[in-house]
């Protein structure tokens, strides 16, 4: 033992300070962990406020206790290993730990008992796919459309939800729902696959063309809730977000009321102007607005309906701010702005874009 | 009379070497030295260092476009990348690090180390191994000539349908994924094909299966993984091209496509896939650990049969990348299901490492650093992973950051950590120096820490409703400081590549390491580092797992390993090596025959992305390519693997008589024939 030789132990000596880095690294990531989960997220799946989520996370956490449990042990085990039977200066190289080629018990036992705590994890997650699965009787209903890059909300008669109107509620981007109400959405996509995601409410469900998913979102509060696309859909996925908004009773009832409204047609001034560059630029080729226009161009892509654009706070895929006229108004000069937009415009005048703004201020 | 017609310019055949009868269109080439050696070298060790060096290289640009991506991200509203590259950039990052870096990074190892560790001269098949290469790499540069040629793909690695048909992506980019990856996917199965034969049929004497080493299984369960999932992306990426280029309606969803049939197609292959890329790693950090732990692999048996376990039930767990695509709740259950339980095989793995360690004498080479970083570091991507089989909350995981921190711990920190142990370990059995252990380990620390703070954020933000594959994200939400750590960790993991690229320049200069500097286990290390043309001098016989240890070691009563005083290395080793007790061994190596250097597989490889050309520009270029890859499939099937006259000519040279020439080429069409050394049936017997 005594007879190694003295250079290599020098740069033993230096180990165990490297060594120690790892521990500090592993309480680095904790700390920013903690700090990352303090901060203010209004899109966290980690802040359920809806029964949905909240099942979701009910699963997730035991889950998430589990491994963090089996985290600490394997890596505790490792970095005691590290420390303890890592050769020190003076070591006599020629002295071999003992031999050991296995032990067949003990590893017949990490076989199992892993797989019985993974059956446990089963046990309490395979009746909830289901449960999920399950279409509540008395929910809201509402026909969600996936598009490039916004989403399309059509809210069919259901006079018990006081939506009377014949052809139900058409909106865009921001999704009204009564809080504490289920609601089944009935999802379709014209072009490619997109993924609905509000995470405070529940999980994504894919948007796919040729098909119609259904899924399930709830609300315990008023409030709005964040969310966006999660299925990479073209250029311009990111800018693919959307609101939900849920009511109070009161606040529903106003909203479907209002919603109910045709807007009235323009006779005079710059909104009447405004009215009439709609069709003459193009705009009522792709946009609808109930009672003025109604027919689209065939083969235009989906576009918003436009009916009652400003009772909503965001558009083009709430990325902008509808209370901000600045916004509205660099949009109407280049949708381009939001890069992949299908929107096209010709070029408008200050005039033209003053006249159309309202025009389109009307459409409350 | 096509041989003639599409004979290029004779410059290949043009320099100093004599003039030989041609054969085919080409003079049989015969120099074992200079930049044409490695072009026309059939040596699995060169074609592993290729494999090895084109990997790294397709690294930096990976690696580059990570680094493009993680500025954009750094802050919210980003403005360094435009969105339309940013999808170019993740799409490529994906592609790169999984087909043109880490697949052939373990094609390297899998390519020099199977035919060492088993005893063999070479794999099976010498020449379909340089035209595997050949093809992966000219595969590569067509996929990345589309970044001069109109633009790269830019729906991401998995390109769902139908984003990725031309109504949604017009742009070649695509066309340029379909087709490289259809080149590169022929490698692959041609490497899996040869690298099979090999492990079955080659294997020194004695080298029963389950005397096999463990990386040596490992890889040959990935080989039967590619061998069965590369034909269904192929399928897939075959009905895609024709969607595209010839208007078909395989995911035209006007014309009644389900576009789920593309994701079912890619997962079936993606899984597998998955263990593809990380089984070879565990198979190298499993010769690292035991040699510096000086044990053997605790449970040897249950390291082997829980990967061939993986390999099967990894075909059974695709859609869980698809719990959110509307499958319905029984496929869900089902897939959740086994999700969960492939964790089993896994977890066994794990904790046989740490078993090896156990009352070990751990020697913290840098190969060691990497070894247990991967053990740590895969276990948290395996936990992640876990956590995805909870299906219903998956549906809140899924395309988020915290699948991209899940795959990247088991992708970097397994496959990539795995990979940087191998590149040490075995670095001195390649070239004969050691990389510098100094400087190792700084690019160790960095890379362990840079990947944490890259990756580790990840999971915070994609939990918090972060999207993947967002061009960018507003502020507001909480993801702002994350990020930034994130961006900050991604260009420590840079640095810590500058680190490796210098410690690879710095180290050249670096003294001869000796044939087994680390004391190791496995046959390769009994051989000269780096070892002969022929790989042994000597035939070994394997008695024992660990042969090469046994041969060292003799056992006192109890059990302890005691160092022989005398014993044989399968080839002439330098004098440092026998300083304790090492002797050559005694043997005429002038009989041994080997395949010669071969033109075709870089003709026949030259052809696949003239076709590709063609199809996508102009069908005459797919013409040329077809009559080449003709010609040169003829031709390399015309050839016999040993040129005649090659063989005279060193027998004549060595003053050794000439054999029958008449036998010499009547028997040694098959490679197989002359790569083994105790001949393909030599093992058969021991076989189990």
């Amino acid at each position: 033992m005594a007879d190694l030789a003295p250079p290599v132990s020098n740069r033993d000596a230096k180990r165990p300070m490297g060594a120690w880095r790892k521990p500090t690294v592993v309480a680095l990531v904790m700390a920013l962990v903690l700090t990352g989960c303090a901060s203010d997220a209004p899109q966290s799946a980690l802040d359920p406020a809806g029964p949905y989520a909240r099942t979701l996370d009910g699963l997730f956490n035991p889950v998430m206790w589990v491994a963090t449990a089996v985290f600490v042990l394997v890596q505790g085990v490792i970095v005691y290993s590290v420390f303890k039977w890592r050769r020190r200066a003076g070591d006599d190289d020629d002295a071999m730990p003992a031999q050991l080629h296995g032990n067949t018990k003990l590893e017949i036992g990490w076989t199992i008992l892993p797989a019985l705590v993974l059956a446990l994890v089963a046990i309490f997650t395979i009746p909830v796919i289901f449960e999920l699965h399950a279409k509540p009787a008395d929910a809201l209903e509402v026909s969600v459309t996936g598009a490039k890059y916004w989403w399309g909300y059509t809210y069919g008669t259901q006079p018990e939800f006081g939506i009377t109107q014949a052809d139900g509620i058409v909106t865009a981007n921001e999704l009204h729902i009564p809080a504490e109400q289920t609601v089944l959405l009935r999802l379709t996509s014209p072009d490619v696959i997109h993924s609905f995601w509000a995470p405070r409410l529940n999980g994504k469900a894919d948007v796919v063309p040729g098909r119609e998913h259904t899924w399930l979102l709830e609300a315990d509060k008023p409030g709005v809730y964040s969310g966006q696309c999660g299925e990479f859909c073209g250029t311009s996925h990111a800018n693919m977000r959307l609101k939900v908004v849920a009511h109070d009773q009161a606040g529903w009832d106003d909203w479907v009321e209002r919603m109910q409204r045709v807007p009235l047609e323009p006779v005079t001034g710059s909104a009447a102007r405004g009215f009439q560059l709609f069709a003459q630029k193009g705009c009522s080729g792709c946009h609808q607005v109930d009672g003025a226009y109604e027919t689209v161009a065939p083969n235009s892509p989906a576009a918003p309906n436009l009916t009652h654009l400003f009772s909503r706070d965001c558009f083009a895929g709430c990325i902008y701010d509808l209370n901000d006229r600045n916004e509205m108004e660099a949009w109407l000069r280049n949708p381009q702005r939001k890069a992949g937009s299908l929107m096209v415009v010709g070029a408008l005048s200050e005039q033209e874009i003053d006249d159309l703004y309202a025009y389109l201020e009307t459409l409350e | 009379m096509a041989l003639t017609e599409v004979r290029p310019p004779l410059e290949l055949t043009a320099g100093d070497e004599p003039l030989r009868k041609p054969l085919g269109a080409f003079t049989r080439p015969t120099s074992s030295q200079g930049w044409r050696s490695w072009i026309t070298t059939v040596d699995h060790k060169k074609i592993g260092i290729m494999y090895g060096a084109t990997a790294m290289a397709f690294f930096a640009l990976g690696g580059l476009e990570a680094l493009l991506i993680r500025a954009q991200l750094a802050q919210p509203n980003g403005q360094v990348l435009d969105p339309q590259v940013y999808n170019q950039m993740f799409t490529m990052h994906g592609t790169t690090m999984i087909f043109l870096v880490i697949m052939p990074m373990l094609a390297a190892f899998s390519n020099y180390l199977i035919p060492l560790m088993i005893g063999a001269r070479d794999v099976a098949f010498p020449r379909l191994n340089a035209l595997s290469y050949w093809i992966f790499l000219f595969g590569g540069l067509f996929l990345y000539s589309s970044f001069v040629l109109g633009g790269p793909p830019d729906s991401g690695w998995f390109n769902y349908a139908p984003q990725s048909g031309v109504v949604h992506s017009p742009g070649h980019g695509i066309d340029y994924w379909t087709l490289g990856l259809q080149i590169t996917g022929i490698a692959s199965l041609l490497g899996a094909v040869n690298l099979i034969v090999t492990c079955l049929n080659m294997r020194a004497p004695g080298m029963t299966l389950l005397r096999m080493p463990v990386f040596v299984w490992m890889a040959l369960v990935a080989q039967f993984l590619l061998l069965f999932a590369i034909p269904v992306i192929t399928v897939a990426l075959f009905l895609l091209m024709f969607d595209r280029l010839f208007g078909a309606n395989f995911f035209n969803v006007s014309a009644g496509a389900d576009p789920l049939l593309w994701q079912h197609l890619f997962w079936i292959f993606g899984h597998p896939e998955v263990y593809i890329l990380i089984l070879p790693a565990f198979g190298i950090v499993s010769e690292v650990i035991p040699t510096f732990a000086r044990k053997p692999l605790f449970g040897y048996p249950f390291m082997v049969f829980s990967g061939i376990a993986i390999g099967f039930m990894g075909w059974g767990v695709w859609v869980h990348h698809m719990f959110a695509s509307g499958v319905g709740p029984v496929s869900v259950a089902a897939f959740a299901l086994t999700t969960m339980f492939i964790a089993v095989p896994t977890g066994v793995k794990i904790f046989n490492w740490i078993g090896t360690l156990w009352k070990g004498k751990l020697q913290f080479t840098t190969a060691m650093m990497f070894a247990v970083g991967l053990v740590s570091q895969f276990t948290i991507g395996g936990l992640s992973g876990v956590m995805h089989s909870v299906a219903p909350h998956d549906t809140q995981q899924t395309d988020t950051y915290f699948i991209v921190a899940h795959f990247h711990y088991v992708l970097f920190g397994g496959s990539m950590f795995g990979i940087f142990a191998g590149m040490y370990y075995w670095w001195p059995k390649i070239f004969g120096y050691k990389l510098s252990e100094r400087i190792g380990k700084k690019n160790f620390w960095l890379m362990f820490v840079g990947f944490n703070l890259t990756f580790a954020p990840m999971h915070i933000v994609g939990l918090q409703g972060m999207p993947r594959r967002t061009a960018t994200y507003p502020e507001g939400m909480g993801w702002d400081l994350m990020n930034l750590l994130e961006t900050i960790g991604a260009f420590i993991i840079a640095v810590s590549f500058l680190v490796w690229i210098y410690n690879v320049v710095a180290s050249r200069k670096n003294p001869h390491a000796g044939a087994d500097p680390w004391d190791a286990r496995t046959l390769e290390w009994g051989t000269s580092s780096p070892p002969p043309v022929h790989n042994f001098d000597v035939e070994p016989t394997a008695e024992h797992l660990d042969e090469w240890w046994h041969v060292k070691y003799d056992e006192d009563e109890q059990g302890r390993p005691v160092r022989r005083q005398s014993y044989t290395f399968y080839s002439d080793v330098d004098e440092a090596s026998k300083a304790r007790g090492g002797r050559a061994p005694e043997v005429d190596t002038s009989s041994i025959h080997l395949p010669s250097p071969s033109y075709w597989p870089v003709v026949i490889a030259l052809a696949l992305p003239l076709i590709g050309y063609g199809l996508i520009y102009t069908y005459w270029l797919a013409g040329i390519g077809g009559l080449l890859l003709f010609a040169g499939v003829y031709g390399l099937g015309l050839e016999p693997s040993v040129d005649p006259e090659a063989g005279h000519d060193d027998h004549a040279a060595d003053g050794h008589p000439d054999p029958d020439p008449d036998t010499e080429t009547g028997t040694e069409l098959v490679d197989a024939e002359v790569g083994a050394p105790g001949g393909a049936g030599a093992s058969k017997e021991e076989t189990p």
